[in-house]
């Protein structure tokens, strides 16, 4: 369109070049004009009521703030256990009477995991961790009739005794034992056993009816 | 005496070179400024494009800075409440994730086709070196940002992230075998992935990480107006067009038509909604990991090759190019640019194809090994 | 292996009282291709079993009636047993809770049963749907992308109208301005 009106030098070429240039102006400004005109009126609002209050239904507000307490709520209890775990050199899991052999009692360890405590056949305790090897599920707290405890995530099976994982599981590595010890109401320590299953002490069950089951920081990798 | 001087004055002559002040003037800089036109042309509107993602990045970053709460009991509780309750929060928020991709595929692209133009080539070596550190400083601001929702993928692939460093430090003899484990626990700031870690990183992405990159963009800048662009190809062009106001305008175009399509994007897909929901969920320390916990897609090309090649062999090739990256205007001076152009091409063959079908390989020979 | 499942079950009733269906999972992950987890259907992620919120060790006397009401549930009631979500009591309440548990053995049965139309969560794909393609039901942000997009681009169709008009008017101006700019310098050098 313009550039076979450029190369004339008359006087009406030059008229037409003019007019070019002013058309060519004028659609430039109508154009960027409306371009910024719109971004204006669309985005500016937008942009602003970001900032703005916003607008929260009762309901909403009532979520909002029950949904903190318990964030709150779980972040204390977190950190209560935190601090168990630092200050003190064991911590009770549960009476050896009330072990059961095929229902596992949950508790925290002193690496902040989940663990299980059941009792075996001779009535004494197994203390095993509850977390998954394969991805970090919380493993299932019953025992099946094979002795094996569910992972219900990716259907990882673990022996309660040894921790193996049954064959097939995604789990390859066992779930790790802890040590603990066995301590009556006088405060003797009856039996102990480490994570590798060695135990010093009486295996008597008569002596140590009534005692209680305690994990040791000693045997978690935590020592002061 | 005179062999101090000559080092000094060697010295001297190499900056003026690199940076030449004396280029600082309206004439050198608005009037005579001009840029080459042939067929690799539209290379040269990538680093504008980079940088206006990065404007993208800096102006949605700001936005969602008024809500973020960087503390572990609250980060992902305020991004929801972003997402959920503030007036075109999940707009903004899905903006930044998508300018996020669009950045960082910006830096490849710009730092591959500089590299197949020889836009390193004297006297133009500190812009690369400068560049160079500006794809590192890329790739840790998606690797803090990244951290900060404090959702399951965001803490268990940053974990991951992490270990790997830890493992590199079994492959190096003696006593720089603990190098690494030292390294991991500065970056964490602990034992292990937690509050200090969330800290940490949200004053490296927030402050330090900008603060060094605007510093380091400014020179970059500076010294491509200075230069002036590069010629791109082997063979001299013939033709070329002025950049004020012809080349910049047409920037403002790409930049116009980059940002309708991020905006559509933006609106139309969130950009979680690739991946399975669990890995969105607040994370739980105590709690169960989501399965195929992975990074982000810019990693890939580095993170499938540690879970198909052997270890030790992906560090040392990682290593190599990392050295060759900023040592590239040196070791390639002499290489032409259709050699340059092939080994371009070789990597962004290797990009692809790491990226888009890394799971696929890793699958195939995880089957293989049984 | 059905009959071992049977047995996990009996275990399961016996010792805990509880419901955990880790057959569901299994089913819909492999049909969608997708990771999920007990989030589809429960409050909490790990599941109903523990005593964290959402989970059944940690219901007050009120919320252990509800549940108690749940575990009797008939197709067509309106029941919320306090450890599912919206979506998972949809379920409750279009199947019940003795049919909920025979589908163990079928989980593919569920979807059919469905609403067709349900959406929670106003993304624009149905509930029983979502649960095929193994995304969130209750979240409007979770989905299969092309089909948000489709239903986002509808949505927010004058957005996308106006700024795609700014663009083009914007992209009509730079370019008549570089016109502009052109038509000057050869002028000026003429």
């Amino acid at each position: 369109m313009t550039s076979n009106n450029q190369d004339h030098i008359s006087d009406e070429g030059k008229e037409i070049k003019v007019d070019d240039e002013k058309r060519a102006f004028v659609k430039a400004a109508f154009g960027i004009g409306t371009s910024l005109f719109l971004l204006s009126l669309g985005s500016l609002g937008k942009l602003l009521s970001f900032f703005s209050k916003q607008n929260l239904t009762k309901d909403q507000q009532e979520q909002i703030l029950s949904e903190k307490i318990q964030r709150l709520k779980q972040t204390t209890d977190e950190q209560e256990l935190q601090l168990e775990r630092l200050s003190k050199d064991y911590i009770l899991v549960a009476g050896l009477d009330s072990l059961s052999p095929i229902k596992g009692i949950y508790f925290i360890d002193y690496l902040m995991r989940p663990a299980l405590a059941f009792s075996d056949d001779d009535g004494l305790p197994i203390v095993i961790s509850a977390k998954c090897t394969h991805l970090g599920c919380t493993v299932g707290q019953n025992v099946d009739e094979q002795g094996r405890i569910l992972c219900p995530c990716h259907m990882s099976r673990f022996n309660i005794k040894t921790g193996s994982p049954a064959a097939g599981s995604p789990a390859k590595t066992p779930l790790p034992r802890l040590g603990w010890f066995l301590m009556d109401t006088h405060g003797n320590i009856l039996l102990t056993q480490n994570p590798q299953g060695k135990q010093s002490g009486t295996t008597d069950m008569d002596k140590l009816a009534g005692s209680s089951l305690y994990i040791l920081k000693k045997f978690s990798g935590g020592e002061a | 005496m005179g062999d101090k001087n000559k080092g000094l004055k060697r010295l001297i002559e190499f900056m003026h070179d690199r940076i030449p002040m004396h280029k600082f003037n309206f004439e050198n800089l608005v009037l005579k400024k001009e840029v080459p036109i042939h067929r690799m042309s539209w290379a040269y509107y990538l680093g504008g494009l980079t940088l206006f993602f990065f404007l993208v990045q800096v102006v949605t970053g700001i936005f969602l800075l008024f809500y973020y709460q960087p503390t572990v009991s609250d980060a992902h509780a305020s991004i929801e409440y972003i997402t959920k309750y503030v007036n075109n929060g999940f707009f903004i928020r899905n903006l930044h994730t998508w300018a996020s991709s669009c950045l960082i595929l910006c830096l490849m692209a710009h730092a591959l086709t500089a590299f197949a133009m020889k836009a390193f080539a004297p006297p133009r070596e500190i812009i690369w070196v400068g560049g160079a550190l500006m794809l590192v400083i890329g790739f840790a601001f998606g690797f803090t940002g990244y951290l900060l929702p404090w959702h399951q993928i965001a803490v268990n692939a940053t974990k991951v992230a992490l270990q790997s460093l830890d493992e590199s430090g079994h492959y190096l003899p003696g006593f720089i075998s603990g190098i690494p484990h030292y390294i991991k626990e500065i970056i964490q700031g602990g034992p292990d992935v937690g509050q200090a870690t969330l800290s940490r990183f949200f004053a490296l992405h927030v402050v330090i990480l900008p603060l060094l990159c605007f510093g380091i963009l400014g020179l970059h800048l500076l010294s491509v107006q200075l230069h002036g662009m590069s010629q791109g190809v082997d063979d001299l062009p013939k033709k070329s067009e002025k950049f004020f106001p012809f080349f910049i305008l047409k920037d403002l175009i790409v930049w116009g038509v980059a940002f309708l399509g991020v905006f559509i994007l933006a609106v139309g897909i969130p950009f979680e909604s690739f991946y399975a929901f669990p890995f969105f969920q607040a994370y739980n320390a105590l709690g169960a990991t989501p399965e195929g916990i992975k990074p982000e897609w810019y990693f890939y090309f580095a993170y499938y090759p540690l879970e198909i090649f052997p270890f030790w062999l992906v560090m040392l090739g990682m290593s190599v190019m990392g050295v060759l990256l900023f040592m590239t205007p040196w070791v390639f001076k002499k290489t032409s640019r259709r050699a340059l152009t092939i080994l371009a091409l070789i990597m962004t063959a290797y990009l692809v194809v790491m990226t888009f079908f890394g799971q696929a390989i890793y699958e195939i020979v995880k089957g293989v090994k049984g | 292996m059905s009959s071992f499942f049977t047995l996990l079950l009996l275990t399961f009733i016996f010792s805990s009282n509880a419901m955990a269906h880790p057959e569901y999972l299994q089913y819909f992950k492999k049909e969608s291709g997708r990771a999920i987890n007990c989030a589809m259907c429960h409050t909490n992620p790990e599941g109903p079993e523990g005593v964290n919120p959402g989970q059944i060790g940690s219901l007050d006397p009120e919320a252990k009636k509800l549940l108690a009401l749940a575990r009797e549930a008939k197709t067509g009631d309106n029941i919320k047993n306090p450890i599912l979500n919206d979506f998972g009591n949809e379920i409750l309440n279009a199947i019940g809770h003795e049919n909920l548990v025979e589908l163990e053995k079928d989980p593919g049965a569920i979807p059919g049963l469905l609403s067709k139309t349900s959406d929670l969560d106003h993304d624009g794909i149905p509930d029983y749907q979502e649960l095929l393609d193994g995304t969130d039901p209750l979240n409007p942000n979770d989905g299969l992308p092309w089909k948000l997009f489709i239903h986002n681009f509808i949505t927010n169709w004058f957005q996308i109208m106006m700024i795609t008009l700014a663009t083009i008017s914007g992209v009509f101006g730079l370019y008549y301005t570089i016109l502009w700019f052109s038509i000057r310098t050869k002028k000026e050098f003429k």
